[in-house]
């Protein structure tokens, strides 16, 4: 029988070796070294990734001896004499394989962390079918164990099918090809997946080395309990324990945590990253372990103890909002309350319009808590150099700007001495707006002197991320007979977690629900009631949508009953109650700038062909099938701006066109997967003349690129684009006037195009090439741009949309929201009454973002957003029990949908552009995520008409599905 | 997160093994499940001995007259494709088919799945309705092959009676005129199932196996006569069903997805639904 080595630290190891892509890999290892481990730190590797940890996900997918496995439920004592192939090993001599260059053509890939492990699966299939026909479910069922959270999957299988020969890739564009007329709204393929499908990329954890130091959060084992006491003592005896620290010990060195949002009257609880007197949440920090390995690091803070005395746990908001000033329940006793924000608004005599209708709505309708849940987990690397005192952090976050404002509040350390670097991000979707957990190894590093890295694992996301949604609301509407809506209220508790403004941007969401409750309708008599109610969870941050979700199943839900209670069309009631002319102020302050809500309602019938679907509909129920539809409009307020928080009404770029005729891009939009390298090239391109292949884009790190507020809210389309028209139209002026006195012609008579500077009256020419080499060298700007209003070829630009207005009226009212894309969504579904299984058979959206930058990418976001949220609707939850501790411990118990949870995606485009950027944009990317919860509850109830139930819970579980129906049954 | 520390061995002889085992090791297959748990720290086993050295333990499933046998390193992805069990057994190709993922059928090993003894475990709910036995072997017993009815071989929550033997292998009985249907209810498919159902069928009476109700995947001992009395097709049946279950002593699983009720409620359906598909001819893979 084989033995193991003895080392000195007294951990057994084994001598392995495995081939790996080819080459031997022979190392002593412990035995407990998983695969992805081994391929990562020994192999060297970054195209397999840590996802997860109970092996749903598949990001760590490789072949072991001709057989697809995850490389994360594999020890690499068990791989041992075996053979490995990762995703570096598919493409042959640098040429992508043909899977591989369909996923770049189908637009496969957003965030690119699923697409190492998915592209491993993708090709174990192809090669099983060989060039057997296949069905769409056959791939489903090869790709069920690989999560991608950005795409929605459909791209994914049509790549496959492009890939096996079965069909062609949709119409598209190479970055280095020359389209006729204009770059913008060109389906160019992204240049950022050319690194992503060869398992490339510039992710957090691809960065440090055998010197890094690896941190474990000890997390609270209780949901609010005072600390008594943490001892110590064996976590700093463990092998390999560089540092243990407690909450209290860490005080001394940091301020709280520096809140995302502090505004109006809202309570902060000014809490630091590390409780140090009670805990407030279960999986709340209370100590760390720093460790020179993570196995070390993991085995020791299991030895740190924490003493608790337990403190009444609330979970339930209806409870939570009424503790008393006086009760141990209240999470932060200085507050007198558990409410962290009230917002009252009232316009119009709302009272007397209902006591004269002829039909009052009033439903109790509920949203339950479910998250982001980005691929990658939140990962900090952090190193300080003690004698330079500059601080330098590499993370996953949207806002690295933000990060370094906070980081520098928190360690009063300049700003001008921390650098924060951010490459590529796993997925963000709102989740990665806030700065609360990564201080933690930044405190680390800075205590130690040393690198330090922190990786969320992801059962730490599922006890401690950040939540969304998690309402409980009463919304209530008034009608004449003719459906017509004449007053409307809404009265929204939202359960913040233990909070949503400090750890968590997330507080403005219900706040957006209540505004935009009246958005898409004629209707000026409202009234609303907002109250953000913490409780012991983890905290609330922004989620895709941003409440704009909440607006929508509000009001839509509330006008199927009247349809259903007038007998009116439930189409014909919003074409009765839609807004129709542009510019529309609502009665809650914003103004819609223009739109095609009717129109898009219109097509949307149109493509369902919904006549027949009801036919379809009628015939399925005489054989036993409950199939339903639900179409409705929707509105997707984009670019937000809110004062008191670093989420701001602006952004710049920097364009600099270098001496060889390049350009290079450098933006504060933090790239998460939403396409900038691409789509901001295009827009560079078709502003200077240059060819697409010329312009790199450049985001992430402080110390290079211009400060910028970071991604959210859809903004890029409206802000980066807007700054680098700015930029552009600065540096092609100068690029015009050196071309005059090179080619010794008039400015007039120049054009750029395809980075050829011409005349139109001469033969006179030059590249742009020779033309920036004249300007920076050869004779140089002294002569070439003497008449320009400056002598460089780089330019700074901003954008501020003029929308914007922070000055509240006698009202309390404003405008946070510059730019409304909107259309209509519809769905139709099958349910089983007996298990109340609910399928998805099929979502229609027909939606409007202004001019499209790529369509490529925009319909990517829009399906990727549709099958987010039918997985937060049907599948996701966060849930806990009466102590507050969570039931999900993994991705799969909380419900992340596969391969089989994506229908067929029918998706149109109007395009009415945006009065005010000049490239006419309106930003998008968060409309799958707003009325795909609406369109299936209103299916749902739909198809159970039969059964004559009302669905007005937004999670479409079978036990609950289930028990509406056994309900109804025993009535 | 990562596994815990541990010892490791890998030895070539079941011999070996079963000495490892029978002091305390855990054994390791295909680690799909096993790894899993060590990754969260649910299980932190001091010691482990790797099953895939060993000469006398098998992938291959054995085919002879009147028997069938899994050997102890079958996987799941082997069973599914295997000629034999998708003629004679299609709802154990069809179990193994809906389990997991390719990546973890690829892997994971048939009897692991049946000694994790998830109540839910798709394999061990569709062996269970076919009266498979488990060989199990022990140092203790100078490793005489000892053998286990899979009736009698769940103790509990992912806990089986091994204890201190190690299972080897599983046999099933070959049997003309034998139908079944397995069908699992997950939210997504090959997800979890929350309830999983397997009906066999065969001339000497009809098993039906239910996961998901109760700590252990269990019999419904008290339904199966009614079936082999009144055949298949029962104007009472869904009345019968249901009942058996009310009757039945269970210890149901504390979940986020749903009642003790709406499991058991879903049991039932499936059960109507797969004895439907029996009378139909089963399944075929």
């Amino acid at each position: 029988m084989p033995e193991p080595n003895e080392t000195n630290g007294g951990r057994n190891t084994w001598p392995i070796q495995i081939s790996v892509n080819g080459i031997r890999v022979a190392r002593n290892v412990e035995p407990r070294m998983l695969l992805i481990d081994f391929l990562r730190t020994q192999a060297q590797l970054s195209g397999p990734r840590i996802g997860c940890e109970e092996g749903a996900c598949g990001a760590c997918t490789v072949e072991l001896n001709g057989c697809t496995i995850k490389s994360c439920l594999t020890l690499a004592v068990q791989a041992d004499g075996g053979s490995v192939t990762t995703i570096e090993g598919v493409a042959e001599n640098d040429t992508l394989s043909k899977v591989q260059k369909a996923f770049v053509e189908c637009h496969a890939v957003q965030c690119g962390y699923c697409t190492s492990g998915m592209i491993m699966s993708a090709r174990a299939f192809l090669d099983s079918v060989g060039s057997a026909d296949f069905s769409d479910d056959d791939v489903r069922q090869a790709l069920s164990g690989n999560y991608c959270r950005c795409t929605g999957y459909n791209n994914i299988i049509q790549a496959v099918k492009v890939a096996a020969g079965k069909e062609t890739a949709p119409a598209h564009l190479d970055a280095d090809s020359t389209p006729d007329d204009s770059w913008i709204g060109q389906p160019v393929v992204r240049r950022e997946d050319s690194r992503l499908v060869r398992g490339g990329g510039r992710y957090t954890d691809n960065y440090g080395g055998a010197e890094d130091l690896h941190l474990v959060i000890v997390r609270s084992q209780r949901a609010h309990a005072k600390i008594k006491a943490i001892d110590t003592t064996a976590a700093k005896a463990a092998p390999g324990v560089a540092l243990v620290l407690t909450g209290k010990e860490a005080l001394a060195h940091w301020q709280p945590i520096a809140p995302t949002t502090d505004m109006l009257d809202l309570n902060l609880p000014r809490k630091h990253a590390i409780a140090h007197d009670k805990v407030i949440y279960y999986g709340e920090p209370v100590a760390i372990v720093v460790a020179t390995d993570p196995y070390l690091a993991e085995d020791a803070a299991q030895l740190v103890v924490v003493d608790y005395e337990d403190l009444p746990v609330n979970t339930d908001i209806r409870t939570a909002v009424d503790v008393a000033a006086d009760n141990s329940g209240l999470l932060y006793p200085q507050w007198g309350s558990n409410v962290q924000f009230e917002s009252p608004f009232e316009i119009g005599d709302v009272d007397a319009k209902f006591a004269a209708a002829d039909l009052v709505v009033d439903e109790e309708i509920v949203s339950h808590r479910i998250g982001a849940m980005p691929m990658e987990t939140r990962m900090v690397h952090a190193d300080f150099d003690r004698a330079d005192q500059r601080l330098v952090i590499r993370a996953s976050t949207q806002v690295p700007h933000q990060m370094r404002m906070y980081m520098s509040k928190v360690f009063g350390i300049p700003e001008t001495h921390i650098q924060v670097v951010v490459g590529d991000v796993g997925g963000g979707f709102g989740a990665k707006l806030s700065v609360d957990t990564e201080l933690i190894p930044a405190l680390a590093a800075i205590l130690l002197g040393r690198p330090v890295k922190w990786f969320e694992s992801r059962s730490e996301w599922m006890f401690a991320g950040p939540a969304a949604r998690d309402y409980k609301i009463r919304a209530r509407a008034a009608f004449d007979s003719n459906g017509k809506l004449l007053a409307c209220e809404s009265d929204v508790l939202a359960d913040m977690g233990c909070d949503g403004a400090e750890r968590g941007a997330g507080l403005g969401m219900p706040l957006n629900g209540a505004i935009y409750m009246v958005g898409a309708y004629l209707v000026d008599t409202y009234r609303s009631r907002v109250r953000c109610v913490v409780t012991n969870k983890p905290p609330y941050n922004a989620y895709r949508g941003y409440g704009k979700d909440l607006a929508n199943f509000m009001i839509e839900r509330v006008l199927d009953q009247a349809a259903d209670r007038l007998e009116i069309d439930p189409v014909e009631i919003r074409r009765t109650n839609l807004l129709t002319n542009y510019p529309h102020h609502l009665c809650t302050g914003p103004i819609i700038e223009n739109g095609s809500l009717r129109e898009a309602l219109d097509k949307i019938v149109d493509a369902m062909d919904l006549d027949e679907l009801r036919r379809e509909q009628a015939n399925a129920l005489q054989t036993g099938r409950y199939i339903g539809i639900c179409v409705v409009p929707y509105i997707e307020p984009s670019g937000g701006a809110f004062p008191g928080s670093a989420f701001q009404n602006y952004e710049s770029v920097t364009v600099r066109v270098a001496a060889d005729g390049s350009v290079l891009v450098m933006t504060g939009i933090q790239n998460i997967g939403q396409g900038i390298e691409t789509a901001y090239a295009q827009v560079t391109a078709d502003l200077l003349g240059c060819h697409m292949s010329d312009v790199s884009v450049v985001w992430g790190d402080t110390t290079a690129i211009p400060f910028g507020s970071g991604t959210f809210s859809s903004r890029g389309a409206m802000y980066a684009v807007g700054a680098i028209v700015d930029a552009a139209e600065k540096i092609k002026t100068r690029l015009l006037l050196g071309a005059a006195v090179l080619l010794e012609c008039s400015v007039e008579e120049l054009e750029i195009k395809n980075s050829v500077v011409k005349s139109n009256k001469s033969d006179s020419s030059c590249t742009l090439a020779e033309l920036a080499f004249a300007c920076y060298v050869q004779p140089g700007a002294e002569i070439i741009l003497n008449n320009a209003d400056a002598p460089l070829l780089e330019a700074h630009g901003t954008y501020r949309h003029p929308q914007v207005n922070w000055k509240f009226d006698e009202k309390g009212r404003a405008q946070f929201y510059p730019s409304h894309p909107g259309g209509a969504a519809a769905a139709m579904v099958e349910v089983d009454p007996e298990t109340g299984r609910v399928d998805v058979l099929k979502i229609w959206m027909v939606a409007d973002h202004g001019v499209i930058l790529n369509p490529l990418i925009l319909s990517g976001q829009t399906k990727g957003g549709v099958v987010q949220q039918i997985g937060a609707t049907i599948y996701e939850s966060f849930e806990y029990d009466t102590d507050g501790i969570p039931y999900a411990r993994t991705m799969k118990d909380y419900g992340m949908p596969t391969v089989w949870a994506a229908p067929p995606i029918h998706l149109e485009h109007l395009v009415t552009k945006s009065p005010a950027t000049s490239v006419g944009a309106k930003g998008g990317g968060e409309d799958g995520c707003i009325a795909t919860t609406t369109v299936l509850m209103g299916a749902v109830e739909d198809a159970l008409r039969p059964f004559g139930v009302k669905v007005m819970d937004g999670q479409l579980t079978p036990a609950r599905i289930r028990a509406l129906v056994a309900d109804a049954q025993a009535e | 997160m990562r596994p815990g520390p541990f010892q490791y061995s890998k030895p070539e002889t079941l011999e070996q093994a079963l000495d490892a085992v029978l002091n305390g090791a855990v054994p390791l297959a295909g680690g799909q499940s096993l790894i899993q748990a060590m990754r969260l720290r649910f299980t932190e086993p001091t010691s482990i001995v790797d099953l895939n050295s060993i000469a006398d333990l098998s992938d291959e499933i054995n085919c002879e007259p009147g028997v069938v046998t899994i050997g102890a390193l079958t996987t799941h992805r082997q069973l599914a494709e295997h000629s034999t069990v998708r003629d004679e057994f299609p709802w154990l190709a069809k179990a193994a088919t809906e389990l997991g993922d390719v990546q973890v059928r690829n892997r994971g090993t048939v009897l692991g799945n049946v000694c994790w003894a998830d109540p839910r475990a798709n394999m061990a709910v569709a062996l269970l309705a076919s009266d498979a036995v488990i060989n199990t072997g022990s140092a203790s017993t100078d490793g005489k092959i000892e053998q286990i009815p899979i009736v009698d071989f769940f103790a509990g929550f992912r806990r089986t009676v091994l204890n201190a033997r190690l299972a080897i292998s599983i046999e099933l009985v070959r049997e003309s005129n034998t139908v079944g249907s397995y069908i699992e209810f997950s939210r997504q498919r090959q997800d979890l199932a929350l309830c999983n159902v397997c009906v066999v069928h065969r001339n000497s009476g009809t098993a039906v196996a239910v996961g998901g109700i109760d700590q252990r995947p269990i019999r419904l001992s008290q339904l199966e006569p009614v079936l082999r009395d009144q055949g298949l097709s029962n104007n009472l049946l869904t009345t019968r069903i249901k009942q058996t279950i009310a009757e039945s002593r269970l210890d149901p699983i504390d979940d986020q997805y749903g009642s003790p009720d709406f499991k058991q409620h879903l049991a039932a359906t499936l059960i109507e639904r797969a004895i439907e598909k029996c009378i139909d001819g089963g399944d075929h893979a």
